[in-house]
């Protein structure tokens, strides 16, 4: 058995020894590597952290305390704690129990050897790499990266008797580039957050940034108007993220923060618009056996064919309407590793919600276009409103799109539209490069008449 | 502690180090969430971990661990180390600025330690807050938060630095979503104070959560305003999300020296009207205290812009270096295991003598853009783009405040924008929190802004009214 395991065990023999009625363990530990760099490298970074937290119930009042020592007399310490908070917490009514069965999905390529094995040198190749790469191209240079690895283990044991443990990896790597001069400069930034090692794509990551640097050093505003847009696919998936992931939750639905609740069965899109949670996904950031609860990662419809089908259920909001968990609990929201997961309760989140692609290609899309705007990055979009389908981006990189052609360099311009109307219709050509840069896969879009902002 | 981080960096030295530094901290923090009248999740943990950075072969080495024994300590100095000089000929040849070595510890004044708060006192306050919020009509959800943090860092050096900092804050805050004729909005409001329970004391939250949730309501019927760029006056609150995304995240040595940001170059140049005087501040009351940075730098008060002349970076010890410049105490990491990078601590700007109908009377079509509610911003530093939402705003019409118009993102560019500010208010008022924070380079970082009210000449709305 694992250190962590075996401690999380140890905690709920504690908790239950105590006077709670039921106990819950949650137990993680990450080793994370970073390399941080411009065309040099700065610093390199190795670095370990554990946890663990406990979950207690003593009739529906519920405690929660984490610590970052696994020794047995800070876990003592942290069920005291939880202990105090229970019985200080009000009764909820709604609490049935902590999950009585465990489960395990047979999940494929959420973890890589070459990542657990890399070692400083293997780093320090990769990042040479992408230095090279971007000189190559020209006048371009890095001003910040970073090359990233993660190993996380977890464990969850409770008083009903069930296990289990987990293991996963992540890699990231992060490149801005610039080109020009001090007064007449082009900007880029470039991003991709893996399961594999050769999923870094290091090469093509540097080549884009250094190419576009480089375009859009020309860069210019364009007036106020409505515009055809296509969404190269991962600035898309960041507006399905900060439009949808936070409303499609159970928790948002029953707690009345969601512009969904009461539409199922409804007609919320046009019939070409399908978004999936796809928790089994090969290589998905966001697949796991088993989620926070210790549920198995399933597949959960949440828009077919414009039909709004259902929402993401942990333990907890799946009890209290007497269903089955969809095995969406996430202790960390989309943080990949970066932060530790255990000092968080489980709440809905979704696993790899997917945007169904289309099947022509990302140049097809902008050739039949003919006239519009080309977005690669924005900034601010995480700012829009959720609630009220208000989607706000400013450009930070794009290029006009003039007879079917990518043309001049944009830069700095707001977008904005309804995203409840681009559901219903203004989203329907979609390209087959299915691409994430978190726990959403949306591939390129064209999005069609949106309200530009400019001079 | 000082023993172990004395030892560590000892250690690091005897293996080839030309300068190690260590950090321990003791972190504990609470989060208490109520929604529609119900308690959700009280959170609470404590998080203690060294970090060791060391300087081999001109490239910074760190490793860093929760795991505090002596055995642990000796192994993390020799990965150091090593990782440091793996880099070889890729190494950035790293110098460090000189400084004076320092004993010191500052304790932020608390009266009353949150810790010592029984959990009971803590959860009748906030429900009775959350449910305040809901006798509002229209309101759907009420999410009430308390947050408590108590970080308390040491840091020791191979020059002989031991400085140790401790610093409390508490705060409240509130969501708050209402709907009527089928449409829905939010209105998120907090305050926070480097302060302990002593604060949450201080203050009537059933009335401040019941008027968020008052505007909430109001803000749901009113109209989107148009796109476009029109002249506009910034309260106190986004004046400082101004300031913190389009020049302080501009003003950081790290960007500076990449060329990356659109300051770079620009030292005693004129990059603002003559109305604008810049300070950022770890000391400033009503804001994040920093009283040292993650590198034993005492972080003072620095001049960014005065009278619209860049007149300093903020800078760390290996980007002064870099500049040629003093380092300023803006080293900071969110934790024992980060490196510590360039951060803003807190941003404002100078007040002038105007008052607020003075500022309004200049304006025939424009708008009075408010902070409360906003929900932060965004700049894209080497584009000088930046952009933030504000809160429920107001329409002005010939030199009057007219009625209310839905949040919305504005957006402009750095240089331009800071040119047009064209009259400065004379009241005052800085802010931070306890549940946010800035975040770069994946790190998290609590800073404070804030100013007086600001007339700007021209700003771009991203609105969508026809």
């Amino acid at each position: 058995m694992t250190e962590i395991l075996s401690a999380a065990e140890r905690a709920v023999r504690l908790a239950v020894n105590k006077g709670f009625d039921e106990a819950e363990a949650f137990a993680t530990k990450i080793t994370r590597r970073d390399i941080i760099f411009r065309n040099t490298i700065e610093a390199t970074r190795r670095s370990t952290v554990a946890g663990l937290s406990v979950r207690g119930i003593v009739g529906r009042r519920i405690g929660f305390f984490s610590t970052s020592s696994l020794e047995r007399s800070d876990v003592e310490t942290a069920v005291d704690e939880s202990l105090k908070i229970a019985r200080a917490n009000n009764e909820d009514p709604a609490w049935r129990s902590l999950p009585r069965k465990y489960g395990k999905a047979s999940v494929q390529k959420i973890r890589d050897k070459n990542i657990e094995h890399a070692t400083a040198k293997d780093l320090v190749d990769e990042v040479r790499l992408a230095i090279n790469t971007v000189h190559e191209v020209g006048s371009a240079d890095i001003t910040r990266g970073f090359l990233l690895t993660n190993v996380m283990s977890n464990a969850i044991a409770n008083s009903h008797g069930c296990r289990l443990e987990r293991k996963e990896t992540f890699a990231a790597m992060s490149l801005a580039a610039k080109a020009g001069t001090a007064d007449k400069k082009g900007v880029s930034n470039e991003f991709s957050v893996t399961r594999l090692w050769k999923g870094l794509k290091t090469k093509q990551l540097a080549h884009a940034a250094a190419e576009r640097a480089v375009k859009m050093v020309d860069a210019v505003q364009i007036p106020n108007g409505k515009l055809n847009t296509v969404w190269r696919n991962d600035a898309f998936s960041s507006i399905i993220d900060a439009m949808l992931t936070r409303t499609i939750t159970a928790d948002a639905i029953q707690k009345n923060r969601s512009p969904w609740t009461g539409k199922i069965g409804q007609h919320v899109a046009s019939e070409g618009v399908t978004i999936v949670d796809e928790g089994r996904m090969e290589a998905g950031n966001g697949t796991r056996p088993f989620d926070d609860d210790g549920i198995p990662q399933t597949r959960t419809p949440v828009i077919e064919k414009g039909v709004l089908r259902g929402f993401l259920y942990d333990n907890y909001t799946a009890s209290k309407e007497s269903r089955l968990s969809t095995g969406n609990a996430h202790r960390d929201v989309g943080t990949f590793g970066s932060q530790a997961n255990y000092m968080r309760t489980p709440a809905p989140y979704p696993n790899n919600l997917v945007l169904e692609p289309g099947d022509a290609t990302a140049e097809e899309l902008i050739k039949e276009t003919k006239n519009g705007l080309y977005v690669v990055e924005t900034i601010g979009e995480w700012l829009s409103n959720p609630i009220s389908g208000e989607l706000s981006a400013t450009l930070s990189s794009g290029f006009l799109i003039e007879n079917g052609e990518l043309t001049r360099a944009v830069k700095g311009v707001i977008i904005a539209s309804n995203f409840f109307d681009i559901l219903k219709g203004k989203m329907d050509l979609r390209a087959n490069d299915l691409h994430s840069a978190g726990a959403v896969y949306a591939p390129t879009t064209q999005v069609n008449d949106m309200t530009v902002a400019g001079e | 502690m000082d023993d172990l981080l004395k030892y560590s960096v000892a250690r690091a030295s005897d293996l080839g180090a030309q300068y190690a530094d260590a950090r321990f901290q003791d972190l504990r923090q609470t989060l208490i969430i109520a929604e529609n009248g119900s308690l959700r999740t009280y959170e609470s943990d404590r998080s203690t971990g060294i970090g060791i950075r060391v300087l081999a072969g001109g490239a910074w080495g760190l490793a860093s661990s929760t795991l505090l024994e002596k055995r642990n300590l000796r192994q993390m100095a020799s990965e150091a180390v090593r990782l440091a000089k793996a880099t070889k000929k890729l190494s950035a040849r790293v110098q460090l600025a000189k400084i004076k070595p320092m004993e010191s510890t500052v304790k932020i004044p608390v009266r009353n330690d949150p810790d010592n708060v029984p959990p009971e006192a803590k959860v009748r306050l906030l429900l009775e807050a959350n449910k305040a919020a809901l006798t509002i009509a229209g309101i759907k959800n009420s999410t009430s938060r308390l947050g408590f943090m108590h970080d308390v860092r040491v840091f020791v050096s191979s020059e002989g630095t031991n400085v140790k900092t401790d610093v409390t804050t508490s705060g409240f805050s509130q969501l708050s979503v209402a709907a009527a004729n089928g449409s829905m909005e939010r209105v998120p409001e907090q305050r926070s104070q480097c302060a302990g329970y002593e604060f949450i004391e201080s203050t009537d939250w059933n009335t401040f959560a019941a008027d968020v949730s008052q505007l909430a309501s109001k803000v749901v019927a009113a109209p989107m305003p148009p796109s476009g760029t029109y002249p506009a006056i910034l309260d106190p609150e986004l004046i400082g999300l101004f300031l913190h995304e389009a020049l302080g995240h501009a003003s950081e040595g790290d960007l500076v020296a990449t060329k990356e940001s659109v300051l770079e170059g620009k030292l005693g140049a004129p990059i603002a009207s003559e109305a604008v005087t810049v300070y950022d501040d770890g000391g400033i009351a009503g804001g994040y205290m920093v009283p040292f940075d993650d590198e034993g730098v005492p972080k003072g008060k620095t001049t960014v812009v005065q009278k619209g002349k860049l007149q300093g970076f903020l800078l760390s010890r290996d980007t002064a270096t870099e500049l040629g410049l003093k380092p300023t105490g803006n080293a900071r990491a969110q934790n024992f295991e980060h490196k510590p990078i360039v951060r803003m601590t807190n941003v404002y700007m100078e007040p002038g003598d105007l008052s607020f109908e003075e500022l309004v009377k200049g304006i025939d079509h424009g708008f009075y853009i408010r902070g409360r509610g906003s929900l932060g911003g965004q700049v894209d530093v080497g584009g000088g783009t930046f952009t933030f939402r504000a809160g429920p705003s107001y329409l002005i019409e010939k030199g009057e405040v007219k009625h209310m118009v839905r949040a919305v993102n504005f957006a402009g560019k750095v240089l331009e924008t800071l040119k047009t500010i064209n009259a400065v208010g004379k009241d005052f008022s800085i802010s931070t929190s306890v549940f946010g924070g800035c975040g770069k380079d994946g790190q998290m970082a609590k800073v404070g802004d804030g100013g007086p009210h600001v007339r700007l000449g021209k700003i771009t709305i991203g609105g969508r009214a026809e």
